[in-house]
């Protein structure tokens, strides 16, 4: 009877134990970016009187939600500076050349999550910025978050804005007269899990 | 936007230091020499090199040509690795007694790695973002550093084979400065800017050299000048906007100069044989610059230009004359009243705006008011206003 009962109670801890694994396995989901939901833009200062607006046209990435432990969520994007889209191509043609972008020697602006944080509406996200060859630290508000179910897929999506200075990621200053130092990064991602 | 005051600076400086060191080696040299040699004997080689290093090393200064360490671009790998390389490698080929299979066993071997060395991380050799498979790559390296080497060899054997004198290195200047213009007209400003200060080293050592000795030797010249042109066409080809073709036409220029290696040119005088060089490598080079700028003005100008269509016709007004025409709009338009009564905190905008530079602020507030200003106006209006600065809209 001892027996048996010592049985079952091993029985039951390791149950509990693969059930406890299954839940930390589903409470971490994995998003990948789904390029034709998601939009990237951005703006630049031209003349410092106005904004020239633009976007990058192929990105790919992904993002491990964590929903108990958010702290342990990843969020993982690169950019194909090579799909720089103004509206012009000539310019866009200019833009990818060495004097700016340089997208045959940096074709991709990364960026990787160093450190989540929860925050109302969100996370704070700090993390490596890569652009040009340069690494810097950013910390980026992702607003969102919120998971809906469509047809056989989930999706979550986050907004986030980021301004940088070009001159901070070794950008010609030369190159930085007409086309202002400050830019804008406008990020609209969703991302989809089957 | 190109500097056009700056290119001409670093130029005449880096000329200027190229042409001090190979007079100031050259008297050197001469009063070193026994009373019995030649007062005409060259100088040494090494002079050659020095005064080359020192107008280059002038010249990227004064253009603040940033160099990243470590490199990261082409154009900082070309400055911080293969220039000095070939610098280097023919300061060993002027040392006295230094074997002449070496210096061109070093020549070869720079020739041979300086694509790989400039495509070092980017889309043509990097794994993950690789545009090309292995042996396209390999096919473009060898095909790149044979074109170079043919270059190279052939300068150096006409060198060699006809009168001495400073023709080789100026056809080479020429090209590069041409090739310099082409790389910008493409979009790579930087990238055109810095072919200058060769080409500006190149026409001050041949100047000082020409003055001093009869038979200069002109092979260090020759070299760095063909590792300057196909380097910085290597890079404004596969990182900038040059077509394949310009950078061929480019390369290949300098070998006309073997023209003048025909019979009935060969026994002319030598200054004859010197102009017939440059007049020939001048002439592709010219009709590229011609139909490179009609593109330019064609494509890119525009982009610079404010463009504004009405009905039919369309007109363009440059930056000046837009600024002229909202200085002469804010003088002449009641709107400016208006904006004025507004709450513009600025009336020195309005009392007299050429009188005075204004400041940063009131240029912003400027700006502001004159575009609202601009845009309640006709377009004749301004066309009138502007004393005609822009052109008619067809009707």
């Amino acid at each position: 009877m001892q027996k048996k009962i010592s049985s079952l109670f091993w029985a039951l801890l390791l149950a509990a134990g693969v059930g406890l694994t299954c839940r930390t396995a589903v409470a971490a989901d994995e998003y990948a970016y789904d390029n034709v939901h998601s939009s990237i833009g951005f703006k630049a200062r031209h003349l410092d009187i106005s904004w020239i607006h633009g976007r990058f046209n192929e990105a790919e990435g992904k993002f491990v939600l964590d929903r108990e432990h958010p702290e342990k969520s990843t969020f993982e994007l690169t950019i194909k500076a090579a799909s720089v889209d103004t509206a012009n191509e000539k310019r866009d043609e200019h833009l990818r050349q060495p004097d700016y972008f340089d997208t045959k020697q940096f074709p991709n602006i990364t960026f990787k999550s160093t450190r989540v944080k929860p925050i109302d509406g969100g996370f704070e996200v700090t993390g490596d910025f890569t652009m040009h060859g340069k690494t810097n630290k950013v910390t980026l508000k992702l607003i969102g978050g919120k998971e809906h179910k469509f047809k056989d897929s989930k999706r979550v999506a986050f907004s986030t804005e980021l301004s940088l200075k070009r001159s901070d990621y070794g950008f010609d200053p030369a190159a930085i007269g007409l086309i202002g130092d400050e830019a804008l990064i406008l990020i609209d991602c969703e991302g989809v899990r089957p | 936007m190109p500097d056009l005051r700056l290119y001409a600076t670093a130029m005449l400086l880096a000329a200027g230091a190229s042409a001090l060191v190979a007079l100031a080696g050259s008297w050197r040299s001469r009063r070193h020499a026994e009373p019995r040699e030649d007062q005409h004997s060259a100088p040494p080689r090494v002079v050659t090199v020095m005064a080359l290093a020192a107008g280059l090393v002038v010249g990227y200064c004064v253009l603040r040509q940033r160099i990243a360490w470590p490199p990261s671009s082409a154009l900082d790998r070309f400055l911080t690795l293969v220039l000095p390389a070939a610098l280097v490698i023919e300061l060993l080929a002027a040392l006295p007694h230094a074997p002449r299979w070496l210096s061109w066993s070093l020549r070869g071997a720079l020739v041979a790695s300086m694509g790989r060395i400039l495509w070092h991380g980017s889309v043509y050799v990097s794994a993950a973002d690789s545009e090309w498979t292995p042996a396209q790559t390999f096919a473009a390296l060898l095909i790149c550093a044979a074109l170079t080497a043919a270059l190279w060899g052939l300068l150096a054997w006409l060198a060699q084979r006809s009168p001495p004198g400073g023709s080789l290195p100026l056809a080479l200047s020429v090209t590069l400065a041409c090739g310099g213009a082409e790389i910008m007209l493409a979009g790579y400003i930087q990238g055109g800017a810095a072919t200058l200060p060769i080409c500006a080293a190149l026409v001050g050592v041949v100047a000082a050299l020409g003055l001093f000795a009869k038979t200069p030797n002109m092979q260090a010249p020759i070299g760095i000048g063909v590792v300057g042109l196909s380097g910085l066409l290597f890079i404004g080809r596969f990182f900038g906007g040059l077509t394949t073709g310009v950078a061929l036409v480019l390369l290949g220029a300098p070998l006309l100069c073997w023209l003048t290696e025909l019979p009935w040119l060969r026994r002319r005088p030598r200054w004859l044989v010197g102009a017939l060089r440059l007049a020939l490598v001048a002439i592709p080079l010219v009709i590229l610059l011609v139909l490179a700028k009609r593109e330019f003005d064609r494509e890119t100008a525009p982009l610079l230009t404010r463009q504004r269509t009405h009905g039919r016709g369309a007109e363009v007004m440059s930056p000046v004359a837009a600024n002229e025409a909202f200085h002469v709009t804010l003088e002449c338009s009641p709107l400016a009243v208006t904006a004025g009564q507004s709450g513009c905190n600025s009336p020195s905008v309005f009392a007299s705006p050429r009188s005075a530079p204004p400041s940063a602020s009131s240029r912003r507030s400027m700006a502001m008011i004159g575009s609202s200003a601009a845009m309640a106006l006709t377009t004749r209006q301004l066309i009138e206003s502007s004393g005609g600065a822009m052109s008619v809209p067809s009707q």
